[in-house]
């Protein structure tokens, strides 16, 4: 084959039958072919190329790429040996055949290069000018794949601009088409802007559209879009601008009545690309009538053809709207809504055209049309007329999920006039919650805007509200049913928008709100969190069972309400993501990993509601928030303890709620004003101390503490700040003492625990450094940082197994009234006690603390030898010995167990014996009763 | 029946031999509905017999049904082409080419999609006349949408106050499309008041409905996919026996207009009771009750055997037509762009208005002719010509030329080469511009200017001609930037521009014989370079 082939070297092109040519085909195309036999074969085609004529070049150019693909190595030469010839062919005389020739090998050149990339860069030898020459000498059909596909040479945009332009004056029609096509994708490339260039682009296409076919028309139609908002950015002057825009969205109007369907479709998708004109043009779309103001009035037109004036905008949309194709309608109610963006003053009666495309057959038009009422909605434009009310009741109930969302979120900007109205949608959007329970949370949503829109017809809802109520109550089931939660999420938004509305509702409502909190607030997400809700719900069931006298103090929440949403309360559409508060969200993603676990789920809830009564009682409502807590620790009193939740962090919570009760009884001496009568003075004092007692409890009684740590100290702080802000002098330099330790101590947690410090550690650390060893304390700046004060986030919580609690029982084996113990005035006596201990760390310094009625008390040490064992419990006998003995027949002694607060470092008890430090009790005390020695 | 009315009587009483033609859809229904007129004309109005069954069947025999855009060669001239009109199932605009001329001569036509039926459809096509109907040639309607409803809440707020709703209207269009419309609101709205028809005529159009889904428009074509939109879900047959059945109900009857026949019967019964409806869609011819309904607000109306039915019950008028409005005969006008109008089937004086109205608006010239009056046009006429083969070999290669004038703007000059050549007893010939003169075997006449000059010279070395051109191409240098100079012994040239010293003494282009003495450039220039040749001369007398 390999001597035949190099035989073939002699004979003349003209020879070759193509049965040779198939030989070689098949040689190629083998796998197995020797590369000695290729590389000849290779020899051989480029040979060839140079001689061959047009009709062999066709076989040879196509034996080479299929060569070039299946032996890679060869491509480089491949794409070389035809490049030149290319060349050449193009510097020798043009003749058709050799044109074609010249086309066929840059399909193969093209294809080559995006083989291989490393021959891509070859491809720009092909300049301008080669590229341009065979373009203009190409036949028909050549000339179709060159401007097709004329952006995979590289050429530059200047001349491939000028070839698509004469193009466009190629009597077939295709090559105008294509040639249009070619123009726009420039345009879209962006780097053409010459003036002239673009007029000149402009004004061909607005020829090509009365071209006489549909596909060309159609391209020519987004050429004038597209060049003719090059042309409108181009001009400098606002006036022209507008003028401009004006004369290229009527040019598209005057063939908005095409028999072309395409060519509708893309009239209308050019509507949209363009984006705006002059009012007075927009409602002329919108009547088929010439209206009397558009009359004869052309713009002062900037192009030469000024054959559009205003009236061949006569109706546009309303033949947009009433096309038999639905892709026109699409079109047409997409192009609508972009108009109606950029268009500040959009007319009513547009709304009522778009109204009727909600009945549209298609689900796509009716989705492109609520979108659009959606976004008129939004800039308040929207005024749903009982007229268009089953439309939209339809699109509520509609089997699409993305039809029924979008009504939604027009029902949620809807306004109605009258009560008819008001009821007929709330009927609708129940019956659309019973069709599809899966809605309940964005329904519940859409009705709590919907309510809070509705305020003067709340009374109606009311009504109805209790008879659903009435015929609910009979069974529990009934009582949970979605139809009660949509009634009533419809009632409880009405104060958010008008405070004086809260009398009208049943404080029943509030109360049965709580109840479904979690359900609320999964549908409320966006607006506020789960402790928001709560709070609110709280705060208004308060008020509106204590007919309307606190008012004032409403006003404080509901003013912290309006502040935290400020820009959620006006435009609640526009919530992004960004609005839900890190912490709700943590909450629910916490909630929602440990669903299915009451318990835990229980004290989450709880959590959620100290929140709540934080918050309320820094709004000034104390009592409200007192109850709550109240009614928090009778919930904790219920919980057991289980796999999830430790005893100890029960018994942690407990305390924790007990210290924050304790402060928010505190709180309004601080509130309202400094000075305060002696009595309340002596009170806060009271209260305060208990705080810091039980605060010191807490941090000694407890083992295992995490984050929870942290909470403590900072409650510490706030403690310290409060007593600097209120007690003056006396105790100030103990306080800023103890206030600089534990913020060094809270400091050092967060290091260890590698926690973020929170806003309050930080600002406080600030003030302290600011105040430093000055006398004088800022006390705006006090009252400040106790205001930034947040109670705690819930991440400050972590449950861990960890956390025990420490406690001790203290027991006088078979003492008691009628069984007392023996003693002898003045002689010290033995009390047997069994101790148990619980949780007890070691090197703990434990203390008996026996005390008599009259206040005087004595410690007893208790050997850490008696107990440093290993388990959680101990249990053993110790003998008490006291020396207070009275000259008495009876007497009782009280005995407890203390911890001593090794870390508080004052020393306040300078005494001999007994602890150095403050103690902590670890039991009730138990009493023990005593008797002179009957000398019997 | 304004459409085929007359057809059996033209053919068979009047006796026409020609061809005709008619859509699927219209051959199919045609029988159905001229039975049925004819019926009506004899049975119930006693009129005289126009035509008979016979004759119906005979004449749709003689009918040959074409398919939309197929292309009938009629004979060797003419040829025709339907395009789809809407307005009633199988309704087509037919495009004629008779010879060079080309007209679009449409019946009635709907440049709107209704429920059932599409808008007219049609190329943009070259043509000499357009005729078009303009029943509505002043109506400029509003949205279809307003119309609609305002017509299903009238039926619907009659059947909900327990009235009951007669719908007059002949079998096909109408019926179909009003049904279509109260049958989606039946369904969306769920109601369940039966709607009836009352003639197995309308059920058997019906039938011919549904299979003909391919005449319809997009909507009911993509919903026949999985429904037919003409199975009417709350259709009923009507019974003689239920005008006085007890319940609300809405009536479609036959015939239209209230003209006669059972919608008449039915009205008679129906109309004394205020609960009920009458809604008349489109149009009444003067003086049958439909029309008398429609006029004012009557409270009796004679019947034509001259009973009187007192009118209480409510009556509205459906308020869309199939008839394209005035904007419409508009748009589909300016679409086309023929180069005459010719407006018919309206009333003279809206027609007139519309005429003044496109001749103004779209530059075209319209006629209203009366009937028996005849229009003539200039028709276009096309010349078989030969290309010889330059300007073919030129026609085949793009040849763009730019101007940049006031704005870009591009023109192919490849047809402009061409020149229409005819001669006396020889096929025309068309030529490229090249190749002219030498058809014609005329030589190519150029012009091209001269003048005279004279040039001083400032050296004494009288016969330094060489010198002598070197100054004057220095001086022309000077002022012509860029301008490439050729010089040879005794002259210069500059692109077409030849300037020689002259040396005769009486030069033909000699302006000014005043100084003997100067030297004399004799100049020449094309006229493609007359700007260049003025300027060098300045320049070379500005140096005297």
């Amino acid at each position: 084959m390999t001597s035949s082939m190099e035989e073939d070297d002699s004979i003349s092109p003209e020879s070759i039958s193509l049965d040779t040519l198939a030989s070689i085909r098949s040689l190629i195309i083998n796998a197995d072919t020797s590369d000695s036999v290729i590389s000849s074969v290779f020899d051989f085609l480029t040979g060839l190329l140079s001689r061959g004529n047009s009709a062999i070049l066709h076989h040879v150019l196509k034996l080479l790429s299929d060569l070039a693909f299946r032996r890679k190595e060869l491509a480089p030469q491949i794409f070389d040996s035809i490049l030149s010839n290319l060349l050449r062919l193009h510097n020798t005389v043009a003749e058709a055949s050799h044109e074609r020739a010249a086309v066929e090998s840059l399909a193969v050149l093209a294809s080559l290069s995006e083989r291989t990339p490393s021959i891509a860069a070859a491809l720009s030898k092909i300049d301008d000018e080669v590229f341009a020459s065979i373009c203009l000498g190409a036949p028909i059909s050549s000339r179709l794949w060159l401007l097709r596909n004329a952006d995979r040479f590289n050429v530059p945009s200047s001349v491939l601009f000028t070839l698509f332009l004469g193009f466009s004056k190629d009597p077939y029609p295709y090559i105008r088409k294509v040639a249009l096509d070619g123009l726009i994708n420039i345009c879209n490339a962006g780097d053409f802007n010459h003036t002239h260039a673009v007029e000149g682009c402009y004004t061909r296409a607005v020829e090509l559209l009365s071209d006489a076919e549909d596909s060309v028309r159609s391209s020519a139609v987004r050429a004038v879009s597209v060049w003719g908002k090059v042309m409108i950015a181009s001009k400098e002057e606002e006036m022209n601008r507008r003028d401009c825009t004006d004369a290229v969205f009527l040019q598209l109007c005057s063939v908005v009545r095409d028999m072309s369907v395409d060519v509708r479709v893309e009239v209308f998708k050019a509507f949209g690309i363009i984006g705006t004109a002059s009012e007075s043009i927009i409602l002329q779309t919108l009547s088929k009538k010439v209206l009397g103001a558009g009359k004869g009035k052309k713009p002062q037109n900037l192009l030469s053809n000024g054959s559009a004036d205003v009236s061949s905008a006569a109706g546009v949309y309303i033949h947009g709207f009433e096309d038999e194709f639905y892709e026109v309608r699409e079109a047409a109610v997409d192009s609508f809504h972009s108009l109606s963006v950029n268009s500040i003053k959009f007319p009513d009666e547009a709304v009522y055209l778009l109204m009727d495309m909600l009945y549209d057959d298609y689900m796509v038009v009716r989705l492109k049309a609520l979108k659009a009422l959606h976004h008129i909605a939004d800039l308040g434009n929207l005024k749903i007329q009982e007229t268009y009310m089953p439309a939209f009741l339809d699109a509520i109930v509609d089997t699409s999920e993305n039809i029924r969302v979008e009504a939604r979120n027009i029902l949620k900007l809807a306004k109605l006039p009258d009560l008819k109205l008001v009821n007929k949608c709330i009927d609708g959007v129940l019956k659309s919650l019973e069709m599809y329970p899966q809605d309940e949370p964005d329904i519940l949503s859409a009705l709590f805007h919907f309510g809070q829109n509705h305020t003067n017809f709340l009374v109606s809802m009311v009504k109805r509200f209790s008879e659903k109520l009435g015929t609910a109550s009979g069974s529990k089931a009934e009582f949970n049913s979605r139809q009660l939660s949509a009634s009533l999420t419809l009632i409880i938004s009405a104060p958010l928008s008008n405070k004086q509305s809260i009398t009208s509702i049943p404080p029943l409502a509030f109360s049965y709100s709580l109840a479904m909190l979690g359900k609320f607030s999964s549908g409320l997400h966006d607006m506020m969190d789960q402790d928001m809700l709560l709070a609110y719900l709280t705060h208004c069931a308060i008020l509106s069972s204590s007919s309307g006298t606190e008012f004032n103090k409403g006003d404080v929440f509901f003013h912290a309400y309006r502040d935290s949403n400020a820009d959620l309360a006006g435009n609640p559409v526009l919530l992004p993501g960004k609005d839900i508060p890190a912490e709700s969200k943590y909450m629910a993603c916490k909630a929602e990993l440990e669903i299915g676990n009451q318990a835990l789920k229980f004290v989450n809830h709880i959590l959620l509601k100290i929140k709540a009564a934080w918050l309320l009682s820094q709004s000034g409502c104390s009592k409200e928030a007192l109850r709550a807590l109240r009614a928090c620790k009778q919930e904790l009193a219920t919980l057991t303890a289980d796999s999830s939740i430790s005893k100890g962090t029960l018994d942690f919570i407990c305390q924790y709620v007990h210290v924050i009760e304790l402060l928010v009884q505190v709180w309004p001496h601080f509130n309202y004003s400094r000075h305060i009568s002696t009595c309340s003075s002596v009170e806060v004092e009271l209260l305060m101390e208990e705080v810091e007692i039980k605060l010191m409890e807490i941090r000694c009684r407890f083992t295992g503490l995490s984050t929870e740590e942290s909470l403590v100290l900072e409650l510490v702080i706030f403690g310290c700040l409060l007593r600097l802000y209120k007690f003056e002098i006396c105790c100030r330099l103990s306080c800023m003492e103890k206030l600089s330790s534990t913020i060094s101590q809270l400091e050092l947690h967060h290091e260890q625990q590698c926690t973020k410090p929170s806003d309050f550690l930080t600002e406080t650390k600030k003030s302290l450094e600011e105040f430093g060893s000055s006398d004088d304390i800022n006390s705006c700046r006090l009252l400040d940082l106790i205001k930034i004060f947040k109670c705690f986030s819930p991440e400050q919580f972590t449950f861990s197994v960890n956390l025990q609690c420490v406690s001790a029982e203290v027991e006088v084996p078979g003492n008691g009234p009628y069984s007392p113990i023996s003693f002898v005035p003045g002689l010290p006596v033995a009390i047997p006690c069994e101790i148990t201990l619980l949780n007890v760390p070691r090197d703990t310094c434990l203390w008996l603390r026996i005390s008599r009625n009259d206040e005087t008390c004595q410690f007893v040490y208790l050997d850490p030898n008696l107990y440093n064992g290993n388990g959680r419990e101990k249990r053993f006998m110790f003998t008490a010995v006291t020396y207070m003995t009275p000259r008495a027949v009876v007497f009782t002694l009280r005995v407890s167990i203390g911890i001593e607060c090794l870390f508080e470092d004052i020393c306040y008890r300078k005494q001999r014996h007994g602890p150095k430090h403050p103690v902590a009790y670890l039991c009730k005390e138990r009493e023990i009763h005593l008797s002179l020695v009957s000398r019997t | 029946m304004d459409h085929v009315g007359a057809l059996p009587y033209f053919t068979e009483v009047c006796g026409y031999n020609g061809p005709i033609y008619m859509s699927y859809p219209t051959k199919a229904l045609s029988p159905l509905m001229l039975e049925d007129y004819r019926r009506v004309m004899v049975d119930r109005r006693g009129e005289e017999e126009l035509f008979t069954t016979t004759h119906i069947a005979n004449c749709m025999k003689k009918v040959i049904a074409i398919d939309l855009k197929q292309t009938i060669q009629v004979d060797e001239d003419l040829q025709i082409r339907a395009y789809y009109a809407g307005h009633v199932l199988g309704a087509v605009m037919v495009y004629a080419k008779m010879g060079d001329a080309a007209i679009v001569y449409t019946g009635d036509y709907n440049m709107t999609t209704d429920r059932h039926l599409g808008a007219a459809k049609i190329d943009r096509l070259q043509l000499d006349l357009l005729i078009s109907e303009s029943t509505y040639a002043t109506t400029i309607r509003g949205s279809k949408y307003p119309r609609e409803r305002e017509f299903l809440q009238a039926v619907h707020k009659c059947v909900a106050g327990g009235g009951k709703a007669l719908i007059p209207s002949f079998a096909l269009g109408r019926a179909q499309e009003l049904c279509m419309l109260l049958d989606d609101y039946w369904e969306r709205m769920n109601i369940k008041v039966p709607i009836y028809f009352s003639s197995g005529l309308t059920i058997q159009a019906n039938m011919y409905y549904k299979m003909l889904i391919s005449w319809t428009s997009q909507n009911v074509k993509e919903k026949h996919n999985t429904h037919n939109p003409f199975d009417f879900k709350n259709v009923k047959d009507f019974d003689r026996s239920l005008i006085h059945a007890p319940g609300p109900c809405v009536l479609f009857a036959t015939p239209g207009m209230l003209c006669a026949g059972f919608s008449l019967e039915v009205f008679k019964h129906w109309a004394p009771s205020p609960l009920n409806l009458v809604a008349l869609p489109g149009y009444s011819v003067a003086g049958t009750v439909g029309h008398k309904l429609m006029a004012g607000k009557p409270t009796t109306v004679d019947l034509y055997n001259g009973t009187k039915v007192d009118v209480r019950c409510k009556v509205h008028q459906v308020a869309f037509s199939p008839h394209t409005d005035a904007k419409g005969i508009m748009d589909l006008t300016k679409f086309l762009s023929p180069k005459n109008v010719v407006l018919v089937h309206g009333e003279k004086p809206s027609m007139m208005i519309l005429k003044e109205k496109i001749t103004s608006e779209l530059d075209i010239p319209c006629f209203v002719p009366a009937n028996g009056e005849t229009v003539s046009f200039a028709s276009t006429t096309y010349i078989k010509a030969n290309a010889s083969d330059m300007f073919l070999k030129s026609c085949s290669n793009p040849n763009f030329k730019f101007s940049n004038s006031t704005q870009l703007r591009v023109t192919d000059h490849r047809t402009a080469d061409g020149v229409l050549v005819i001669e006396k007893s020889k096929k025309a010939k068309i030529v490229h511009q090249d190749e002219i003169s030498e058809v014609l075997h005329e030589k190519n006449h150029v012009v091209s200017l001269a003048h005279c000059c004279p040039v001083k010279v400032k050296g004494e070395s009288e016969d330094d001609d060489v010198d002598l051109i070197k100054q004057l191409s220095a001086k022309i240098l000077k002022t012509v930037s860029g301008a490439q100079i050729h010089e040879s012994e005794n002259c210069l040239q500059v692109a077409s521009f030849k300037g020689s010293l002259c040396l005769k003494d009486k030069c033909m282009h000699r302006s000014s014989s005043s100084s003997s003495e100067a030297v004399f450039l004799c100049c020449n220039w094309s006229i493609a370079d007359l700007e260049l040749g003025w300027e060098i001369i300045n320049a070379i007398k500005l140096n005297h």
